[in-house]
């Protein structure tokens, strides 16, 4: 790795990220919702939970999956990768611009929102295992899209079914439907996120971390293999 | 001898289609060499071969002195490419792209602003790729290609929809190159160009090459041994070059008819039609 090369990268997608509307207005969506929960009667933590799974879907997922697939659209990827900047420092690169964003969403939803968090470095674990995997997530959306129209049509489902089980699981509280939303990484980061906020005994959620944990880990794996299978790997 | 390219029986299949038939050439470092075929003929899959991008089935190829398929990344820092759908990153201005590509190549200091003079577009640095003209974001991406001073450059149809004006800027650019030692791999469907810019040109045709050496060596080998006269009362003749055809050429010249004589030398195009049968498009 080169952290000249990183630092190139990252300041690229910062002037190439500034300008470009679909970023822009995926970034507002959770800071919208944040506004629009901070004026609504209700537990605050249920908001606030739900307000960073918003951005880890929207912001992290979306940002991270949009860059690569237009870098693929535009023929610039392939540039990139004839460079002798190595496949780590782009993806690398590429990732910290989706971090950074996803943090600051958060910070000011969090602001927004005014929430009291008993357990912070509880949450921060939870948050920081979302983001990675929601980045790999991204990742495996950029490298099988072919081109940006391509990239919304593998998100919208990948959304729901990753990110917004417990939104839907309030609809179905019973049944098959329900236990499957419950087995999702959007519901386990809920649980983490609500117990975190609330001070919970850290054994009361391990369980939902554990299976954080597996689900990062298997993201990582799945969108690893596509990398090498795409053959964009060096 | 000191070769930039060497290319041994290189062979590429894609499922039943024989992309490239035992393909063999050496190019000389400092040489440029044009790559000749129509669309399809495998110019393209030999670029990507080179540059690392494609695995051949068969056959050997090195750059400087490297397999191209275990090329490490500081060796990519030593080539260049150019192809006819490299991209930019269009939000960003002239300057920020080429900002980005010398931090990634390790480009000398002031590099960018020396390119962009090389390629006429310093008053322009500061304009989004976006709003740039076919011909300029042309000329971005071989200011790009050569940001690092590569020691060899793949040129796929660099100057493809590209008008004459610009055409002839670019040849001016490669020239200069040229001179400052880069290795130029031009791969062209046009023969004027070609003939124009290339040392050695070889002719590919479904695969194969089917002829290969300096351009002018070519149009004497194919040379016909006859001579054009165009005659004051229109018409137009064709004589042989030899004792007989210069007789007839003389009794023309003594009656005063004869308007221009013209050598009957091959163009690069006329001699790809004789080599493979076919015309490029």
């Amino acid at each position: 790795m080169n952290a000249a090369r990183i630092s190139a990268m990252l300041v690229k997608e910062y002037h190439d990220a500034k300008s470009n509307v679909q970023v822009l207005s995926v970034v507002i969506v959770p800071i919208f919702l944040a506004i629009l929960y901070s004026r609504m009667d209700g537990e605050q933590s249920f908001a606030a939970s739900f307000v960073f799974i918003m951005t880890v879907t929207f912001v992290t997922m979306y940002v991270q999956a949009l860059l690569l697939a237009e870098e693929k659209e535009k023929n610039t990827l392939q540039v990139l990768l004839l460079s002798p900047a190595s496949s780590a420092d782009i993806m690398i690169g590429k990732s910290i611009i989706s971090v950074i964003l996803t943090v600051i969403v958060l910070v000011v939803s969090m602001l927004i929102i005014d929430v009291n968090v008993e357990s912070p470095i509880m949450l921060s674990v939870t948050l920081v295992l979302g983001v990675i995997l929601f980045v790999a997530l991204g990742t495996l959306v950029g490298l099988l899209s072919e081109n940006l129209v391509q990239t919304t049509v593998y998100l919208l489902p990948l959304s729901f079914v990753f990110g917004f089980g417990p939104m839907i699981q309030m609809y179905f509280s019973e049944g098959i439907v329900a236990d499957i939303l419950g087995y999702t990484p959007g519901s386990f980061m809920m649980e983490a996120c609500l117990a975190a906020i609330s001070g919970e005994a850290f054994s009361s959620y391990r369980e939902d971390i554990i299976w954080l944990v597996g689900w990062t880990v298997a993201a990582l794996v799945v969108t690893f293999i596509t990398f090498k299978k795409k053959s964009l790997s060096k | 001898m000191d070769y930039a390219l060497q290319v041994k029986d290189l062979s590429k299949v894609f499922g039943q289609q024989r992309a490239l038939q035992q393909v063999s050439f050496n190019v000389k470092k400092g040489e440029v060499f044009g790559f000749l075929g129509p669309s399809g003929s495998g110019k393209t899959t030999t670029v990507k071969i080179l540059t690392g991008q494609l695995l051949q089935t068969a056959g050997e190829v090195n750059i400087l002195g490297k397999p191209a398929s275990k090329m490490k990344d500081a060796d990519l820092g030593r080539i260049g490419i150019l192809t006819d759908n490299s991209g930019l990153y269009e939000r960003m201005t002239v300057e920020q792209n080429l900002d980005f590509y010398a931090k990634l190549y390790n480009a000398a200091a002031g590099r960018v602003e020396e390119v962009l003079q090389l390629v006429g577009l310093a008053e322009d640095k500061k304009k989004p790729v976006k709003k740039l003209s076919k011909g300029m974001k042309q000329r971005v991406l071989l200011a790009r290609a050569v940001l690092h001073k590569p020691e060899v450059l793949f040129l796929d149809e660099p100057t493809s929809a590209l008008d004459p004006g610009n055409v002839q800027k670019m040849h001016d650019l490669l020239r200069d190159l040229n001179r400052e030692g880069t290795t130029i791999f031009l791969t062209t469907h046009n023969m004027e160009e070609a003939a124009q810019l290339c040392d050695r040109v070889a002719f590919l045709h479904e695969g194969q090459i089917r002829e290969m050496d300096a351009p002018n060596q070519l149009q004497r080998k194919y040379a016909k041994n006859t001579i054009h006269l165009e005659l004051k009362d229109g018409r137009n003749e064709t004589i042989e070059n030899n004792p007989t055809g210069a007789e007839r050429l003389y009794q023309y010249m003594q009656a005063e008819e004869v308007l221009a004589v013209h050598s009957d030398q091959p163009t690069l195009g006329d001699i790809f039609i004789e080599v493979t049968g076919r015309k490029l498009a």
